[in-house]
C-alpha cells in the first residue's frame, strides 16, 4: 500500500487530543489508544482501507467531550490538581508581574537618581513611565478575556510549562531589581513619593496606584461576568458593591490631585477634585437612563463622608498652622462635579435616545 | 412478556445503569480487555447498543476503584499490551446482588403489565 498514513501515529494524535483536556491519567490514554489500534485492525480486516478504519474506529470512540466528561467522573484528583495548578500559577504570575513592575520601576528611579542631579528631563521621564504603566495596566483590563482564555488553554495543555515560565518570570524580575541595587534603604515604591520632590512625578505615581488599584478591582468584579471590561458594560446597571469600590478608587484619585500645582489656590484645588468626580458621575449618568440618582448617591457617599470627616481635621490643623481651610471647596467640588456629570451624562442620553426614536419614527 | 412494537434504542440512564451487571456477566465466563468487552455486547444486542465505545473505560475504572474487578496490562499474541479485566469475589457478590434487583424490577414491571393485557382483550 502506497500510502502515507502511520495509524500509530494517527492514533497517539487522537489520544493526546482528547488527553489534552486533562482529565485522563496517562493509564487512561493508552488504554483508549490500544482499543483504538484494536478497533482500527478489526475493520481493516472486514476491508476497510486503514485510513477508513481509522476515521470509523475514532467515531465509534466518542467525542472528546464525551470522553472528559465520563472520565472526570472517575478521575476527580485531576480536576483537583487543575485547580491547584491555576491556583500556584496565579499566585506566581501575580507576584512575578508585581516584581517586574518594581524592577522597572527601580531600572528607572535609579538612572534617573544616579546622575546627581535630577533633571527636568528625567523628571518627566519618570512621569512618562509611568503614565506607560498605567497605559500597560489598562490594556492587560481590557484583555482580560483574551488573556483569561489563553492562559487557560496553555495551562490545559502545558500546565509544568507554564509555572516553570511563571517562576522565571519572578526570578529574573528578582535579580533584575537586585542588580539596580538603589543607594537608599527605601521600598522602591516610596522613592517616588519621597526623593523626587515634583509634583507631577507624584501625581503619575498616585494614578498608578489607582490603576492597579482598578485592576485588581477588576479581576473580583468580572469573575462571574468574564466578557471584555468596556466601559459600558462596567457602568450599566452597576452593584452597589461596585459603586462604593468606584467611589472610593475616584476618592483616591481626587484626592491625589492635591499635589499638582498651584498650591494653596483652594479654588483650582476644588476644581480638579470635582473635575475627577465630574468624570465618574459623567459615565455612570451617560450609561444608565434609569435609577442614576440612587447610582451617583452610592458612588459619591464614601468620598464626601471621608472629605468631611478627615477633612474639617486637617482644617483645624490648617487653622492652627495659619493656613486658609480647604475642605468646603473640596466637598463643594465633589457635589458640583457629581451634578455637572449627572446633567452631562443626561443631556447626552437624552440626545441619544431623541435620535434613535427619529430613525425608528 | 409482552413487547410493545420494536424496540429502537435503549435509554442512556439505563445503559449507564446496566453496563456494570453485564460487564460482571461477561467477565464471570473469562477476563477480557475493553475492546473485547464491547464487541460482545454489541453482538448480543444484534447492533442496539448505541453507545461511545470510550465511555466504556471509565465505567471500569469506576468498578476497578469499587474492587469488583482487577486489572492488568498483559501482552497479547501479537506483542502489543492489553489492559485485561477480571472479576474478584467481591464482584461476584456484587453481581449476584444486581440481578437480584433487576430480576426484581423485571418480576415487577410484568405484573403491572398484565392489567394492560386484559383491558386490550375487553
Amino acid at each position: 500500500m502506497a500510502t502515507s498514513f502511520n495509524i500509530e501515529q494517527a492514533v497517539e494524535k487522537h489520544v493526546a487530543t482528547i488527553a489534552s483536556a486533562g482529565s485522563l491519567l496517562p493509564d487512561d490514554a493508552k488504554e483508549l489508544a490500544s482499543h483504538l489500534i484494536d478497533s482500527v485492525m478489526m475493520l481493516a480486516k472486514q476491508g476497510l482501507t486503514e485510513e477508513e478504519a481509522f476515521m470509523v474506529a475514532t467515531k465509534r470512540l466518542g467525542t472528546q467531550q464525551q470522553l472528559v466528561r465520563e472520565y472526570e467522573k472517575v478521575n476527580p484528583s485531576v480536576k483537583v490538581n487543575r485547580i491547584w495548578v491555576h491556583f500556584i500559577f496565579g499566585f506566581v504570575a501575580l507576584t512575578g508581574l508585581w516584581w517586574l513592575g518594581k524592577a522597572i520601576l527601580t531600572f528607572v528611579y535609579g538612572s534617573a537618581l544616579r546622575s546627581g542631579d535630577v533633571t527636568q528631563f528625567s523628571l518627566s521621564l519618570v512621569a512618562a513611565i509611568h503614565l506607560t504603566l498605567c497605559f500597560a495596566i489598562g490594556l492587560l483590563v481590557y484583555h482580560k478575556r483574551a488573556i483569561a482564555a489563553y492562559l487557560q488553554r496553555k495551562l490545559q495543555r502545558r500546565p509544568l510549562l507554564m509555572l516553570v515560565n511563571a517562576a522565571l518570570l519572578m526570578v529574573v524580575a528578582s535579580s533584575v531589581q537586585n542588580a539596580v541595587q538603589l543607594n537608599t534603604k527605601k521600598d522602591v515604591i516610596f522613592i517616588a513619593l519621597y526623593e523626587f520632590i515634583n509634583p507631577y512625578v507624584e501625581f503619575t505615581f498616585y494614578l498608578l496606584l489607582f490603576m492597579l488599584f482598578i485592576g485588581l478591582v477588576s479581576m473580583f468584579f468580572t469573575v462571574k461576568n468574564p466578557e471584555n471590561a468596556t466601559l459600558k458594560r462596567v457602568f450599566s446597571r452597576p452593584s452597589i458593591w461596585f459603586l462604593l469600590v468606584a467611589g472610593f478608587a475616584t476618592e483616591l484619585l481626587a484626592a491625589s490631585t492635591r499635589v499638582l500645582p498651584p498650591h494653596n489656590a483652594a479654588l483650582i484645588a476644588g476644581l480638579y477634585f470635582g473635575a475627577v468626580y465630574f468624570v465618574g458621575a459623567f459615565a455612570i449618568s451617560y450609561y444608565n437612563r434609569t435609577g442614576t440618582i440612587k447610582y451617583l448617591f452610592w458612588y459619591g457617599i464614601l468620598g464626601l463622608a471621608i472629605e468631611i470627616s478627615v477633612g474639617i481635621q486637617a482644617d483645624l490643623s490648617r487653622l492652627n498652622d495659619g493656613y486658609s481651610i480647604m475642605t468646603p471647596y473640596f466637598v463643594i467640588g465633589l457635589l458640583v462635579g457629581l451634578a455637572g456629570g449627572y446633567l452631562g451624562g443626561r443631556f447626552f442620553n437624552y440626545r441619544l435616545s431623541g435620535r434613535d426614536l427619529l430613525n425608528t419614527a | 412478556m409482552y413487547v410493545c412494537g420494536v424496540m429502537k434504542e435503549v435509554g442512556k440512564d439505563l445503559i449507564a445503569s446496566s453496563l456494570a451487571p453485564m460487564v460482571l456477566m461477561i467477565l464471570k465466563r473469562q477476563e477480557s480487555y475493553g475492546y473485547e468487552l464491547i464487541q460482545h455486547l454489541k453482538e448480543k444486542s444484534g447492533g442496539h447498543l448505541d453507545v461511545a465505545e470510550g465511555t466504556l473505560y471509565p465505567v471500569l475504572k469506576k468498578m476497578e476503584a469499587k474492587k469488583w474487578i482487577e486489572a492488568e496490562w498483559k501482552k497479547a499474541d501479537n506483542g502489543r499490551e492489553r489492559k485485561y479485566y477480571k472479576i474478584t469475589g467481591k464482584g461476584m457478590k456484587e453481581l449476584d446482588s444486581q440481578i437480584g434487583q433487576w430480576t426484581f424490577v423485571y418480576d415487577l414491571m410484568q405484573q403491572l403489565w398484565q392489567p394492560h393485557l386484559t383491558l386490550n382483550k375487553q
